[in-house]
């Protein structure tokens, strides 16, 4: 299929039902249950150790469930199967192989699916545009700021034009500034792709700022709760001041607190 | 420029000093040339028997480049395969770390029974010797290559080739080009050992058959000569491969080693 019919098909739902994770005989996910709308942008946040991480990757199909079960869903609410290409991942470090030029990197996932050089490069091209990357194609990722490297790692998770996105708190390890910048960047290129998204992050701002609901893992290990609805008026500098933003921010605060007395 | 000089200049002074005193030592207490000739002996030496040494010199350059480069291109693929396969690695490298323990000068005689005399049986010590620091650097480089990008070439289902060619391989540069510093030095050796046992006597005869005959000879001075020769040899491919491991990862080393 040719990179730019993929655009219209929409976000992928994804139903999690009683979802259970063991290392070794110990829980890291004790039981996480969220129906994921079709282009929805959840946030998962939670205590370090909750088992945000494991429940995205084990959505992802990079570890399997102890029990329970994740499917997924087309806009209609059937459920599909599920190709390489219909998931981008995004994560903290970036994984960029340091000895390609940026445009190689971000051209990866085409090259390994067997798409030719000439399309591949074009659609690497055309996604490092939409990231303003333009310039620092022939660059190595050595070269560039941490920022700079997350944007083509996102340039990368996304020129296959997924339907799910994955983001394992991609921008954990940047400087605020350059955290909020990408945090917009962010919002944006997910209302124009339509995919649904996916972030864990332990940004409580971060998590209210980007996403229609919020889904708290409370406990180590985690248990899921009603995903938390957000309404902003806005999500620009203004959103991120104003009351409703602060007073959404202390409801998830809440709801994770809730969960530390019980456990102490 | 500068700063390159002062890296060439102490060694060079110290050994400038070195030969002066080496000079000096011989004419004061006039020890016999076929015990220790003077430098300024063996630089003769060097000059009247120019076409056999020249020749010599190319001959054993011939086997540690050979040498080397089969070993490179052996240790690299035999590496690779050890590194892909758990169930090969432990069959196999015990045996290989096992057989480099076999001294190469009891081989050399094998190796004269089954390849004959000349450049190539010299060439098989060459690369005897040289292909277990490749093959040993090869399988670490693959063995460390990073989780997360293992995991990204899973995510979007690469087949074996891919991994091995597009992200196992290239991790493993940095420590291949390590091995192969190592593999340089030791082919030389190689070569000369071998030439001991397996080398071609004549006018072609290479380093090691002169520093044999000289020997016999009482030619310490012939002797000398060719040591050093074959020590340039040494330091010829040595240059050669750092130059080309320089070129290959000046673009992206200091990243690798940033993530490491």
């Amino acid at each position: 299929m040719s990179v730019d019919g993929r655009a219209l098909r929409g976000g992928l739902g994804v139903r999690v039902r009683d979802a259970r994770v063991q290392f070794q005989g110990t829980d890291a996910l004790a039981n996480a249950s969220v129906q994921i709308q079709s282009g929805e942008f959840l946030s998962i946040v939670g205590d370090s150790g909750g088992g945000k991480t494991t429940l995205l990757r084990a959505i992802g199909g990079l570890l399997a469930l102890t029990s329970g079960s994740i499917d997924f869903t087309d806009v209609a609410g059937a459920s599909v199967p599920v190709g390489p290409r219909d998931i981008g991942f995004c994560f903290q470090e970036g994984r960029l192989l340091p000895w390609r030029t940026v445009a190689a990197n971000v051209a990866l996932p085409l090259e390994l699916e067997g798409v030719g050089t000439g399309e591949r490069l074009d659609a690497a091209q055309a996604m490092l545009e939409r990231m303003r990357l333009v310039g620092v194609e022939r660059k190595m990722p050595s070269q560039l700021s941490g920022g700079m490297r997350m944007r083509v790692a996102m340039a990368r998770a996304l020129v296959t034009r997924p339907r799910l996105l994955l983001l394992d708190e991609p921008f954990g390890a940047l400087d605020e500034f350059t955290r909020v910048a990408l945090d917009e960047e962010l919002l944006t290129l997910a209302r124009e792709s339509g995919a649904t998204c996916v972030l864990v992050t332990h940004s409580i701002q971060e998590a209210v700022l980007l996403a229609d609901r919020v889904l708290v893992l409370r406990g180590r290990p985690g248990v899921s709760q009603a995903p938390i609805p957000v309404s902003l008026p806005s999500r620009d500098e203004d959103g991120r001041m104003s009351l409703e933003f602060a007073s959404q921010c202390a409801m998830v605060q809440r709801e994770l607190r809730a969960g530390s007395e019980r456990a102490a | 420029m500068k700063r390159s000089l002062l890296v060439a200049m102490p060694p060079l002074l110290v050994l400038v000093i070195v030969l002066l005193l080496w000079e000096g030592v011989v004419a004061a207490w006039k020890l016999p040339a076929y015990l220790l000739p003077s430098p300024s002996a063996v630089a003769r030496a060097c000059w009247e028997e120019r076409a056999r040494l020249g020749a010599g010199t190319l001959q054993t350059l011939m086997a540690s480049v050979g040498g080397f480069g089969l070993a490179a291109l052996i240790g690299v693929v035999a590496g690779s395969a050890l590194g892909s396969s758990r169930m090969l690695q432990r069959g196999f490298y015990p045996l290989a770390l096992l057989f480099q323990m076999v001294p190469l000068v009891a081989i050399a005689p094998l190796l004269v029974i089954w390849l004959g005399y000349g450049l190539r049986s010299t060439m098989a010590s060459a690369c005897i010797v040289a292909v277990f620091p490749v093959l040993a650097s090869t399988l670490d480089g693959m063995r460390g290559t990073d989780a997360g990008l293992r995991e990204i070439f899973g995510i979007y289902r690469a087949g074996r080739w891919a991994r091995w060619w597009k992200l196992e391989l290239p991790s493993a540069v940095p420590s291949i080009v390590t091995g192969c510093r190592v593999a340089a030095g030791l082919a030389v050796i190689g070569a000369v050992v071998g030439e001991f046992v397996s080398g071609y006597a004549g006018d072609q005869a290479p380093l090691g058959i002169v520093i044999t005959a000289s020997m016999r000879e009482a030619r310490t001075d012939l002797v000398f000569a060719a040591v050093a020769l074959s020590a340039c040899v040494g330091f010829l491919l040595f240059g050669i491969v750092s130059g080309l491991g320089w070129l290959l990862l000046r673009r992206w080393h200091a990243s690798a080693v940033q993530e490491n």
